[in-house]
């Protein structure tokens, strides 16, 4: 954890979040629990993943105050498999993470390391709307942004290629994890088809 | 025993033997059709002396078996009477392979049709230079006649190979010709006569079915001690068997 908030600032693969409750509905989720949601997407989609800390505030100015998490918000992460259940109904495919308890400076945060995809790109399976406004889009492909500025983002052609190229190497990984490798063949020459033919004579 | 294939190319093996292998340098299953293997080689087969090349088998009996196809593919023959052991097969892909002892290796089996064995006691381990003229100039022959069987194909590969031969002596058998004067030994267990390219123009053309045929002998008396014998001769020797001028 230290590492983490050693002079530490946004990046693409670590975001922070301010202190909230989660909500095990979906139709409970406060503004802040959507970006999560969608910041969380869209670590799948980023090489290596990322890391997401809850409990640190952003004064706006790029400046973070490191205060952690109270007794309730602890509270509504202790049900696994409630976040789980709801970070399924946006994933089109698996989400690979953690999420656990941190500690800093005798402080708690929420934590959640989420590893790139395995196989395919993870988009939003579902429409969430807030309010008025649409906060997560259905077949959306969210990706951290590969700029400078560190932001969640509906990827654009550079985080799509990206994620092209991730897509393909697991695929690759995949034929070869189930596809046993297959010796070197060699097209035999012409004269060799015809030594094959009598090979039982001479 | 009952002499069978397998028998016969046992026997074939287990002496010093001949091998041969022509077949068009491009590969096509179908060369020709399948129908017509039969006929191919028995046009092209050549007979100088007593015993044709390849040798046709004309009877079902004991100790040979006519031509017949197996699998669609080839068809075979093989025979294993007196001093002669051999098996032949054509296939459709075109390809001709010939396997057949050394026979003057076995004149322990020499049938008598009108007399004994003229080598009762000859050791097996003897290859008659005017034979292998002989041999190779009727390997030629038919090799021109099989491959011109070919409307669509021009260049093949031909291989003649004298197999199993580690520790041959060359001799002379005629006893009207004058006898070796050292002992010419081969140390290779096999011997390569030619393994390359040949073309219907090539062996069509008497001159250079001539040469190849000299090259051939010499390489195979090459192995025996370094041996050489005189281009000249094996011209005259070849002439002699063309005009069937044996005796």
């Amino acid at each position: 954890m230290a590492a983490l908030f050693e002079g530490a600032s946004e990046r693409r693969g670590l975001e922070f979040k301010e202190s909230f409750e989660w909500a095990a509905r979906a139709s409970s989720m406060s503004h802040i629990q959507c970006t999560v949601v969608k910041s969380l997407l869209a670590m799948c989609n980023t090489p290596k993943g990322g890391i997401l800390v809850i409990g640190v505030t952003d004064d706006g100015a790029s400046q973070h105050d490191f205060v952690g998490i109270d007794a309730a918000a602890k509270t509504s992460f202790q049900d696994t498999e409630k976040i789980a259940s709801l970070l399924d109904s946006f994933a089109t495919s698996p989400m690979d993470y953690e999420v656990g308890i941190g500690t800093h400076d005798s402080k708690e945060y929420i934590v959640f390391t989420v590893s790139e995809f395995r196989t395919l790109p993870v988009q939003c399976a579902k429409e969430h709307i807030h309010g008025s406004t649409v906060m997560l889009r259905r077949h959306a492909v969210y990706a951290r942004s590969s700029k400078t500025k560190p932001e969640t983002i509906d990827a654009s052609p550079a985080e799509l290629r990206e994620i092209i190229t991730m897509a393909e190497e697991r695929d690759e990984q995949f034929i070869r994890k189930f596809v046993p490798a297959q010796p070197h063949q060699t097209v035999p020459t012409d004269t060799e088809r015809y030594d094959a033919l009598d090979e039982d004579l001479i | 025993m009952p002499k069978t294939k397998d028998t016969t190319i046992g026997k074939i093996k287990q002496r010093a033997y001949w091998q041969i292998e022509i077949f068009p340098a491009e590969f096509n299953e179908n060369a020709i059709n399948f129908r017509d293997i039969q006929s191919i080689v028995s046009q092209a087969a050549v007979q100088y002396r007593g015993w044709d090349y390849p040798h046709i088998v004309r009877e079902n009996i004991a100790d040979r078996q006519l031509c017949y196809p197996v699998d669609n593919t080839y068809y075979e023959a093989w025979i294993d009477w007196s001093i002669h052991k051999e098996i032949w097969r054509a296939y459709k892909s075109g390809k001709f392979t010939h396997l057949f002892a050394v026979h003057e290796q076995w004149f322990d089996e020499h049938e008598a049709v009108f007399s004994g064995s003229p080598y009762p006691d000859l050791e097996h381990k003897y290859l008659d230079v005017v034979n292998v003229v002989f041999k190779v100039t009727e390997i030629l022959e038919f090799v021109r006649g099989y491959i011109n069987s070919f409307a669509e194909i021009d260049n093949f590969v031909f291989r003649l190979k004298i197999m199993n031969a580690e520790g041959n002596e060359l001799t002379v058998l005629e006893s009207s010709r004058l006898p070796l004067s050292m002992t010419y030994t081969n140390h290779s267990t096999n011997i390569t006569g030619y393994d390359g390219g040949v073309s219907k123009d090539q062996l069509s053309d008497k001159d250079a079915r001539d040469a190849l045929g000299t090259e051939i002998v010499q390489t195979i008396f090459h192995h025996f001690d370094g041996w050489q014998w005189v281009n000249d001769v094996i011209a005259s020797e070849r002439q002699k068997l063309i005009e069937r001028r044996l005796l």
